[in-house]
């Protein structure tokens, strides 16, 4: 093999004294506000129009009666705004004022009515109940079972990677295929694996998905049981196991690449310190930990309040369906907005002011307790 | 306390299966309440040696005694020691304070009866290693017994079949089980003694541990306040922040108390790292070259105030450095590290007038010493060709040496001095003149030689120059000293 041989420095510098450089070019440049802007466009053109335009309509749709798509008003919701204005049919909401003094003879087809209608319907109240029952369950654990299982993938040697595999797989998994899974584990037919467990153990099966009571249950040993009423508890155990187990993946990942940032030395110092691995934990990894451990608590407590698919994929049952007799037992704020805008509803998904109201109030309580969030990690994190 | 360093060996096994042995058989003592400097190049393994007194790299080979204690494999939460990282490891979310005392919020006492408990389960514990010994003796005994059984079997075979060799063998076997079975035999009634002596103790202990818990119900009643201090197991807030204080005081920081770190200069975090470090009063004080981040006057003072409060304290202390006129001035003793090896260990003074090769005495010293070839032909040391040392006879052996002289080393002559020299440059310093050059003939052989000012006039404009050296090192071409 030819050895290579190095140039000297100054044979370089020779070879390239007389070559001519490139001149200066007189092109126009942009100025730097404009070529961010120019970079954004796409995907402010994209958010325009699926994010800023339905919010928007939105706002007009939960503030006027009889909203409607089809109708004169076309498909932009300020028009329907104007109509409301200038449709002598259009019918005024109750108790609203009578504008023929000031418009002659229109009426004032807006105003807070569709907020009336959603907060008095007891079944919204209802699923903001148990929306926020799922809330408060779900999100701390989840975050303490990722930060445990992150902490100890952290520390363990061996099989790392098969471990971080196996914990990342629910990520890349579809979560209404994730949710039927859990629907087979903890049904009272054949691969309900939870049931056969728990009558092994000599337990009575468990009625865990909603379904009516005194449906036959096979034992292992043959005989058959009737299968008791369903309890709320019961199915929202389900409920929380799956939606804990569909968000640890990304949640671990953040921790994971948080406590990697985490220079060992400060846990060398502490043990020199003379501190126990759990005060190293608690007094050094966790604060360090922090700025991580805020943004997972405040995206968890978003994501759970916009709970949907983590209710429907565990009965598998229809968009609809939330457990129970009555399809509601732990139907989410999200759920219901979703049955106003249906056929199903008494609306027949005519009025979208009723739904735009709710997703309205259910905006308002996230923005509320994200605040409150933010005001009192100030003190807490340390970046 | 005294430390101990026995062939201590650290190799890291890097990626790919690649060996780095950053520390090689180490040997050294530090003697009790003493400040010992490891010196040497940069990556010459002195982190990874004090990474291991400390407990956070496992040795790969080789033993660290604390004292009686072999603590090689004691974790450092343990091992009571004070470490200053070389970039101090500061807990950025804890204000200053908070960090002078996190390690005094690690401290636990053993509560109101800790001693007579403790006493209970020493006692339990001797009771246990007895017992597990007596086992281990009588199964010894009956192991040799079955082993000489199988042994006088084996022996008849072989006499039968009239084998020499192996009856030989089996006697052999018979003789070593027997005397194994004689020193087990012996040993256990020793051991049954002492089962028997240590369980009076533990019988003792409990009785005392009982009297002790009455004693401090009654205590509880007639002294509320005393009953509370005796039975404390963690420091109170006040005691914390008395010693923070007076840390934080030694260190010149009472100011900063309050302040995160990333609120502090580079040279105020190094002290509130060895105010940290000194809170619990270590008994070993390692210190990871303190002094590299400051400024040049900073350093001064702080490396007086370290030697100052290790002093004051006695705590026996190792500091690295890669600075030779730190070590020098700083340490009682210097070991001189190159590429994990101990090059010397020796009082500073002695390092330096005494180099054991050529690598201390390049280490040391500033400016460096000069080196030059001279030559050994029959027993004289030859500069040039021409007799160098006169007083002394060199072995027979013909070959190549290093000659060294430090740069202070040098007396001006008029003619005929035995360092002729080829200048340069004369640099004008001060107090001194610095004379730049080579010995003649030697062009490659660069010189430094410091002299007084007073000598002005004889060297300025010459071009050669004569010189005898106070003092000269001889060397072998690898590096070790020609005694
Ligand atoms: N964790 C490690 N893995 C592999 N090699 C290491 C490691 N730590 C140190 N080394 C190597 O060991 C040698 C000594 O390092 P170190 O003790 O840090 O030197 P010093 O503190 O004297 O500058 C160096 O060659 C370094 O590259
Ligand atoms: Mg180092």
């Amino acid at each position: 093999m030819a050895e290579k041989t190095l140039k000297l420095p100054s044979e370089v510098y020779a070879e390239i004294k007389d070559k001519p450089l490139i001149g200066k070019r007189r092109r126009v440049q942009l100025p730097q506000w404009a070529v961010a802007w120019l970079v954004l466009l796409p995907a402010l053109v994209f958010l325009a129009l699926f994010m800023f335009y339905p919010i928007i309509n939105c706002f007009f749709m939960a503030f006027i009666r009889d909203f409607q798509y089809v109708d004169s008003g076309g498909t932009f919701a300020l028009s329907n705004f104007f109509r409301a204005f200038s449709d002598p049919c259009l019918q005024p909401f109750e108790g609203a004022i009578h504008c023929t003094k000031r418009l002659g003879k229109y009426f004032m087809a807006f105003g807070f009515n569709n907020f009336q209608t959603v907060l008095s319907n007891g079944l919204f109240l209802q699923s903001i109940l148990n929306t926020a029952i799922l809330v408060i369950v779900e999100v701390p654990l989840t975050i303490i079972i990722s930060l445990l299982i992150a902490t100890f993938l952290n520390n363990i040697k061996a099989l790392k990677g098969l471990y971080q595999t196996i914990f990342f797989l629910p990520y890349v998994t579809n979560s209404i295929a994730l949710g039927l899974v859990f629907s087979i584990l903890f049904s009272n037919t054949s691969g309900g694996i939870m049931n056969y467990i728990i009558t092994r153990l000599g337990g009575q099966p468990v009625n865990f998905l909603g379904d009516i009571a005194g449906l036959p249950y096979k034992m292992a040993d043959g005989t058959i049981v009737e299968l008791p009423a369903a309890s709320k508890f019961n199915q929202g155990i389900v409920i929380v196991v799956n939606s804990v187990w569909n968000g640890l993946a990304f949640k671990i990942l953040v921790f994971m690449a948080g406590l990697a940032t985490i220079d060992k030395q400060y846990t060398d110092a502490a043990r020199i310190d003379g501190a126990k691995s759990f005060t190293i934990w608690r007094r050094i990894t966790l604060p360090l930990l922090s700025p991580q451990i805020l943004y997972i608590t405040i995206t968890s407590f978003i994501g759970a309040f916009k709970m949907y698919t983590g209710v429907i994929s565990v009965y598998g049952q229809g968009a609809y369906y939330f457990g129970g007799i009555n399809k509601t037992d732990w139907m989410p704020v999200v759920g219901w907005i979703y049955l106003q805008m249906s056929n199903e509803s008494q609306y027949k998904g005519i009025n979208l002011g009723v739904p735009a109201a709710g997703s309205l109030v259910l905006l308002a309580i996230i923005m509320l307790i994200t605040a409150v969030q933010f005001g009192v990690s100030k003190k807490r994190v340390h970046y | 306390m005294e430390v101990r360093i026995e062939n201590l060996t650290k190799t890291f096994i890097g990626r790919k299966g690649v060996e780095t042995t950053a520390v090689n058989h180490m040997n050294f003592t530090i003697p009790d309440g003493k400040l010992v400097g490891l010196l040497g190049p940069s990556g010459c393994g002195k982190s990874t040696t004090l990474y291991m007194i400390a407990g956070l790299h496992k040795p790969t080979d080789g033993h660290i005694w604390f004292g009686d204690e072999d603590v090689t494999n004691l974790p450092p939460e343990n091992r009571g020691i004070g470490l200053v990282f070389q970039n101090y490891a500061l807990y950025p979310h804890l204000s200053v304070r908070q960090n002078i005392q996190f390690p005094l919020d690690n401290v636990r006492f053993a509560g109101a009866f800790g001693e007579e408990k403790n006493a209970v389960a020493d006692a339990k514990h001797d009771i246990k290693v007895t017992k597990h010994d007596i086992d281990e003796s009588k199964k010894a005994v009956k192991q040799a017994e079955a082993a000489i059984a199988k042994a006088k079997v084996k022996k008849e075979h072989f006499e039968k079949a009239e084998d020499a060799v192996g009856v030989e063998e089996c006697e052999e076997i018979i003789k070593r089980s027997e005397s194994l079975k004689k020193s087990a035999v012996e040993r256990l009634p020793k051991l049954e003694a002492h089962l028997v002596d240590a369980e009076k103790k533990l019988e003792e202990a409990v009785q005392n541990l009982e009297k002790a818990k009455v004693a401090f119900e009654e205590l509880k009643v007639k002294d509320p306040e005393a009953a509370k201090e005796k039975g404390k197991t963690k420091l109170s807030k006040a005691d914390k922040d008395a010693i923070a204080y007076e840390m934080a005081r030694i260190v010149d920081i009472d100011q900063y108390l309050d302040r995160k770190p990333k609120e502090l200069s580079g040279g105020q975090q190094q002290r509130v790292a060895i105010a940290r470090a000194l809170a619990k009063k270590p008994k070993v004080l390692l210190l990871d070259e303190p002094l590299s981040n400051l400024d040049a006057r900073l350093r001064l003072q702080t490396r007086e105030e370290i030697k100052r409060i290790q002093r004051e304290t006695g705590i026996t202390t190792v500091f690295v450095t890669h600075d030779q006129e730190e070590a020098m001035s700083i340490s009682d003793t210097i070991v001189v590290m190159k590429l994990g090896v101990v090059q010397q260990i020796d009082e500073p003074q002695k390092v330096y007038e005494e180099p054991a090769n050529l690598f201390v005495a390049k280490f040391l010293g500033s400016p460096a010493i000069n080196v030059f070839d001279g030559e050994i032909k029959g027993g004289k040391l030859l500069l040039n060709g021409k007799v160098f040392d006169t007083d002394k006879v060199y072995g027979k052996v013909d070959r190549k040496v290093k000659i060294a002289v430090r740069p202070e080393s040098f007396t001006l002559v008029k003619k005929g001095g035995s360092i002729p020299v080829t200048v340069k440059q004369v640099e004008n310093i001060g107090r001194d003149i610095n004379v730049v050059g080579h010995v003649e003939d030697q062009p490659e052989n660069h010189l430094k030689v410091i002299i007084p000012s007073e000598l002005r006039e004889e060297v300025l404009g010459k071009e050669k120059l004569s010189f005898n050296p106070k003092r000269f090192y001889v060397f072998e071409e690898e590096g070790d000293r020609v005694k």
